[in-house]
């Protein structure tokens, strides 16, 4: 095992670790989206038409809470707590800490997915392919990725209680105003062209289309913004990192 | 140490993903599609469409019939349906109807995988015409059609809103049956109703000339007609067979040597004559409890419709009689329901059909020969109809022995439709109006046409069917009662329509047609005023059935309070009501009226 590879699995299990020992984030990452889910597929009335619709759009929704207070709530307390000055003296390279994160990071999504997955599948009836049972985990969890770099750029920045108060308007904005737990075409006609300018809103009609959803879609476009919106806020993030508050 | 816990939960976490994703519900299509369709039916009593084996087995494979015999041998991964206490016999033929809406997906629940419908517009018929000839799997009836049936301006079929290609002389026949070719009509149907002054009709050249020219082209010449003497006329002109069964006059002999003579085929659809009559029978069928399930709530409520009244020339035992006579004679009967008319349903009424032909005199034997291979002679299909090795696996396994008793063909066990089986779910029958009426009385008429429930009065009459009759509302000084006020309605009645009306319809004002429930409610209750003559009340409920349940009265010359059981409008369901209308006709002449006091008891 190469060194870089070492100090990447020993950090991303430390990553475990630190999550585990922190319950108040892991228990609303991994009941949140369930229960929601649950809620808008399959209790309210009407719901269980919409359950496949929801699912695609919901797994977003499973994977930006981890991503968003993950990052930008724990970096935060992490460098005001000097960690993140003694991280950089230490012999490791300091793409194994985010990298580390982000592992870390995706393994609590897939657990709150596969909860969602569970309950679409045997609750409310969703039937798929496996093929697009799997394409859907994949773009679910490539899509934790720009969501990462907004939480770092949220960790770099701000003071640490600020991170929880912009984390959370950052999350509940982007799965409201994303179209995460009522379909867009709901909208009034702004709140539409807003959507389009969020990430959340184009990855989850990239999931739409994979899971082979009623309506036409410009897959190819949403693929482009998705890649030059997470472009934006890898640089973001680099930035953030390198202009980071002490 | 912390390698091993980011392998252990890597790995845990992974494993999980894959393992629940193998889990997860895959669609149902794809075990069925992906199997080679690879289906043995054991030790099943067999009526292939022309013989009766016991003890036989189907292997059906890639949607066709690969082998019959006994004791096949069980291809690797072939479903096996147990045929004991089973009678295997050829998917049905319905062979006349009229397709629109969910008309393929319902026939096919009751067993009917090819249907012959008799006039329903191109657009409708032509997408059908390739995919019926697919082996694929499909959920739905195969379908076959007129296409436009040939009729006069305001003719008969002109009367439901849909546009015709109508044509008035024999000049025009050649180049009306090229339009059905050009629409890829697998026959011409031709209405031929003289002889009645209700509706005007093709007269003799016109539809000799379609009967020649139908034939010139290669297509079969079929004849809707309404009375021993046009039927007559048709046979002399060379029509191949009847969509209807004449029941104005017994046929005679002359008429049935000349049938027989002509080689043709009857298709005497009684279900719909049992309705036009007044015989009925048609809800009766539909409560049984084989086929009451799996009837959509609009089919149930249109198999509980009526005519509102018997219609002159429709007699129920003269039909009978004549189906007896010819069937006799040796001329071949075609089962045929003519659904969605009032009293049928797609599919179920086929069944019935089978039972009505045999209640008139064919053996439960011919009356199987009657839904299956009679239809496949009559219009030259070789794999439909009939049960043969390398043709369409549609078949339907009943419980019972339908060649000995025909009502076992109502426990349909298996439908196989290309060789793979249909779903058949029973339909769902709750559509229930969330909220009841608010006020038991309508209208009192004490000052002006107001009426209670956000319900609303306006004129009724059969122009908005093509017709020519007319009536208009307005509010007089003298009532039923001392508080004065009534709505009087002056309809005139004019032939133009099968069943001309005109009159006052009460329904919801503006565009809210929420329906709501009556049934806490026994009877509609009114007051009525009018010189001698018989009127009508007719309801509307959600389904909408295309003639509404209706119930007459005799007017006094007086005052009169009527009051009408809602329990006997047949087929209207009161959960769901929606409106109703109290009319003149179908007697031509001018009407006047005194309506007051509507309300529900």
């Amino acid at each position: 095992m190469s060194r870089t590879l070492r100090v990447l699995t020993a950090e991303t299990g430390a990553q475990i670790l630190a999550n585990l020992r922190q319950m108040e984030f892991i228990i609303p990452t991994l009941v949140m989206p369930a229960a929601f889910y649950t809620l808008f597929a399959v209790v309210l009335p009407g719901s269980s038409d919409n359950a496949a619709y929801l699912l695609a759009s919901f797994g977003i929704f499973a994977v930006l809470g981890p991503a968003v207070f993950g990052f930008g709530v724990s970096v935060a307390n992490e460098r005001e707590r000097g960690w993140l000055q003694l991280k950089r003296v230490v012999p490791a390279p300091a793409g194994s800490f985010v990298g580390a994160k982000l592992l870390a990071t995706l393994l609590v999504a897939a657990i709150a997915l596969a909860e969602i997955y569970a309950i679409a599948g045997f609750v409310a009836g969703v039937e798929l392919e496996r093929s697009v049972w799997f394409s859907l985990l994949g773009v679910h969890l490539m899509a934790a990725i720009p969501f990462v770099f907004i939480g770092l750029i949220i960790g770099f920045f701000m003071p640490s209680n600020g991170a929880v108060a912009v984390s959370n308007i950052v999350f509940l904005g982007l799965s409201a105003l994303g179209g995460l737990w009522i379909p867009i075409m709901l909208f009034p006609p702004l709140m539409q062209t807003m959507a389009s300018y969020l990430p959340s809103y184009h990855l989850a009609e990239i999931a739409l289309a994979v899971s082979g959803a009623p309506g036409e879609r410009d897959l190819a476009g949403h693929l482009t913004s998705t890649l030059i919106m997470t472009g934006l806020l890898g640089g973001g993030a680099v930035l953030a990192w390198a202009n980071q508050r002490s | 140490m912390l390698q091993r816990v980011f392998l252990i939960a890597a790995l845990a976490i992974i494993g999980l993903l894959v393992a629940l994703i193998y889990a997860l519900p895959t669609p149902q299509e794809e075990s069925t599609a992906s199997a080679d369709r690879t289906v043995l039916i054991r030790n099943v009593r067999l009526f292939d469409g022309e013989t009766l084996v016991e003890g036989a087995d189907i292997l059906l494979a890639d949607g066709r019939i690969a082998a019959m015999g006994s004791s096949l041998e069980r291809p690797a991964g072939a479903a096996l349906i147990d045929g004991i206490g089973m009678t295997a016999l050829p998917g049905m033929i319905d062979a006349h109807t009229h397709s629109y809406g969910d008309a393929l997906s319902n026939a096919i629940r009751f067993g009917v995988t090819s249907q012959l419908d008799m006039f329903t517009p191109p657009d409708i018929s032509q997408p059908e015409v390739a995919s019926r000839e697919s082996y694929a799997p499909r959920q739905r009836t195969d379908l076959f059609s007129s296409s436009y049936l040939a009729t006069v301006p305001n003719g008969h079929g002109t009367q439901f809103g849909i546009p015709v290609d109508t044509l008035s002389s024999p000049q025009e026949a050649e180049a009306w049956v090229a339009r059905r070719v050009e629409e890829e009509a697998d026959y011409i149907k031709i209405v031929y109703m003289p002889y009645q002054n209700w509706v005007p009709s093709l007269d003799r050249e016109t539809a000799a000339a379609l009967i020649d020219a139908a034939h010139a082209q290669g297509l079969l010449a079929v004849a809707h007609i309404s009375s021993l003497e046009g039927a007559r006329e048709l046979l002399e002109e060379g029509v191949d067979g009847f969509v209807h069964i004449f029941a104005d006059r017994v046929a005679d002999q002359a008429f049935i040597d000349l049938a027989v003579e002509r080689e043709i085929f009857i298709i005497p659809t009684l279900t719909v004559l049992a309705s036009a009559s007044g015989h009925g029978g048609g809800s009766d069928f539909a409560a049984h409890p084989a086929i009451e399930p799996y009837l959509s709530p609009l089919q149930l409520a249109s198999m509980g419709g009526g005519f509102g009244r018997p219609l002159p020339g429709f007699d129920w035992e003269t039909g009978q009689e004549n189906v007896r006579l010819l069937h006799t004679a040796g001329v071949p009967v075609l089962a045929g329901s003519d659904a969605p008319n009032p009293g049928t349903a797609h599919g179920a009424s086929l069944l019935h059909e089978a039972e009505l032909l045999v209640e008139a005199g064919l053996s439960s034997m011919d009356a199987l020969y009657a839904v299956t291979s009679n239809p496949a002679d009559a219009f030259g299909f070789s794999e439909r109809g009939r049960l043969i090795i390398g043709g369409r696996a549609d078949l339907v396994l009943v419980e019972g022995r339908p060649d000995e008793v025909i009502a076992d063909l109502r426990q349909i066990r298996h439908i196989i439709k290309n060789g793979s089986e249909v779903v058949r779910s029973p339909q769902s029958q709750i559509s229930v109006a969330s909220a009841g009426i608010a006020q038991a009385g309508f209208s009192t008429f004490d000052t002006d046409l107001a009426a209670a429930n956000n319900y609303a009065w306006q004129v009724t009459a059969d122009d908005m069917m093509g017709g020519v009759s007319s009536a208009e509302l307005a509010w007089q000084a003298e009532g039923a009662d001392a508080t004065g006020g009534a709505l009087s309605v002056t309809a005139e009645v004019r032939p133009g329509f099968m069943m001309p009306w005109g009159g006052a319809a009460l329904f919801p004002d503006g565009a809210s047609a929420e329906p709501v429930s009556i049934g806490a409610h026994e009877q509609l209750v009114f007051a009525f005023k009018a010189d001698q003559g018989r009127y009508s009340v007719m309801m509307f409920d959600a389904a909408m059935a295309a003639v509404p349940p209706t119930q007459s009265f005799d007017a006094t010359g007086d005052w009169q309070t009527v009051a009408l059981d809602l329990d006997d409008f047949q087929g209207f369901d009161p959960e769901r009501f929606v409106g109703l209308a109290i009319t003149a006709g179908p007697q031509n002449g001018t009407y006047r009226f005194a309506i007051d006091n509507v309300r529900l008891e």
